[in-house]
């Protein structure tokens, strides 16, 4: 945590001599553990916003927001209580919106052209998960502690402009209303130099 | 490159919009649902007739402080009985006299309207620039109400009645959904949910 604070420190040092960028990212994520138990089909629907400046050249520190929609018509099916004593059918319509806050951290293992990187990012998610059956709603909508390891490349396409290509494991720990939830995200998207 | 980033902008406005809840019911009975509760403690083996009222109630008001009481209309009643006998009997159950049965059904039903307006007034404001996609009423907007309907089925056993008079009810089935479409759709629904009510009720089959 000391070394998250001074990085953070140095970052507001840097920040009124420090290179920033903003990226806009198309997000696929594919559900995992609980997740893919609730809802097994990939979602389509994923936006991430980043933004970032230079603490070096190589290290960069900034915050991440991103809204990734599941989705998955379960069909008509039933489901009986732990006890056995109750037993409900119909058609079940499943959903998780997944909404993630978070501080973020990367290094850049080039200055060239072409940059892999490596970043981690910590902080909350807004996971809200939707069961409707009949005309009824069962819903947990908790805040969790989020971890999202990240791996990508940045690819310079015009000056100040990147291409990015991703991928981040989202992995949001468990609270009173929600059991952990995980997924592996692929984030396509333009980075845009906001100057100095 | 600015077109580029315009594209790209567009699509993530596009991506936005597309909202939280990419897809749902599409037909009426999608929305229906049944429900069953037993008794685990009731030995199903030891009963073999049933009784059941001519008529079915429809839940209105208070009959217990003097409403009168309503009956549910004859079309639908008579579907809701059929279907509860055709079940029982192919479970091995015998139809007696109220007097002697071992078990009374008693099936009751019951609707409530919901009205609902719901508008989102962002979307107006993503689309309004673009006259290219022409006027019209943006699908987010809607308004009206929808009526439900519940059909209650509850076996209720006489030998087990308390000292207060209360009557154990070892097995009972709740069927909702809306009341909407003609009468014939209505119809094949409820008999599709009481069938789908003793479906999941295995332990009423008295012959296994």
């Amino acid at each position: 945590m000391k070394y998250l604070y001074a990085i953070l420190l140095c970052s507001i040092g840097h920040s009124a001599l420090a290179q920033s960028y903003a990226s806009a990212q198309y997000s696929i994520n594919f559900p995992m553990g609980n997740t893919a138990d609730f809802i097994s089909k990939p979602s389509f629907r994923g936006l991430t916003f980043d933004y970032r400046y230079e603490v070096t050249p190589r290290i960069l520190v900034g915050v991440s927001a991103g809204w990734y929609t599941f989705y998955n018509e379960a069909g008509y099916d039933s489901y009986t209580s732990k006890d056995e004593s109750i037993t409900a059918s119909g058609q079940q319509f499943r959903y998780m919106n997944s909404v993630p806050l978070l501080v973020m951290a990367d290094y850049y293992f080039s200055e060239a052209d072409l940059k892999p990187f490596v970043g981690v990012g910590l902080g909350t998610t807004y996971n809200r998960v939707d069961l409707e059956m009949g005309m009824y709603t069962w819903r947990a909508d908790p805040w969790q502690f989020s971890v999202a390891p990240e791996a990508g490349l940045a690819y310079k396409i015009a000056e100040g402009t990147s291409a990015l290509v991703s991928v981040r494991y989202n992995m949001s720990f468990s609270s009173r209303d929600l059991d952990s939830q995980s997924f592996l995200g692929l984030n396509l998207g333009l980075v845009t130099s906001l100057g100095r | 490159m600015k077109v580029l980033l315009r594209v790209w902008g567009m699509g993530m406005i596009m991506g936005i919009v597309c909202g939280c809840y990419p897809n749902g019911p599409d037909y009426v009975n999608d929305l229906d649902l049944v429900v069953t509760r037993f008794d685990k403690t009731f030995n199903f083996k030891n009963v073999r007739t049933y009784a059941i009222p001519d008529d079915v109630v429809k839940i209105t008001g208070n009959a217990s402080k003097g409403d009168e009481i309503v009956f549910v209309d004859d079309e639908y009643a008579q579907v809701i009985l059929k279907a509860v006998k055709d079940n029982l009997e192919s479970y091995g159950w015998e139809q007696a006299d109220v007097s002697t049965a071992d078990v009374v059904i008693f099936p009751t039903a019951m609707s409530s309207t919901t009205f609902v307006w719901y508008y989102d007034w962002w979307w107006w404001d993503w689309w309004y620039p673009w006259d290219y996609f022409g006027w019209y009423y943006p699908y987010d907007i809607y308004g009206g109400s929808y009526t439900s309907g519940t059909v209650f089925l509850q076996m209720t056993h006489r030998e087990g009645q308390t000292a207060v008079g209360n009557l154990p009810v070892p097995w009972a089935a709740i069927l909702n959904g809306l009341l909407e479409g003609g009468t014939n759709n209505v119809d094949s629904r409820i008999e599709r949910g009481i069938d789908q009510a003793f479906k999941q009720s295995p332990y009423l089959d008295i012959d296994k």
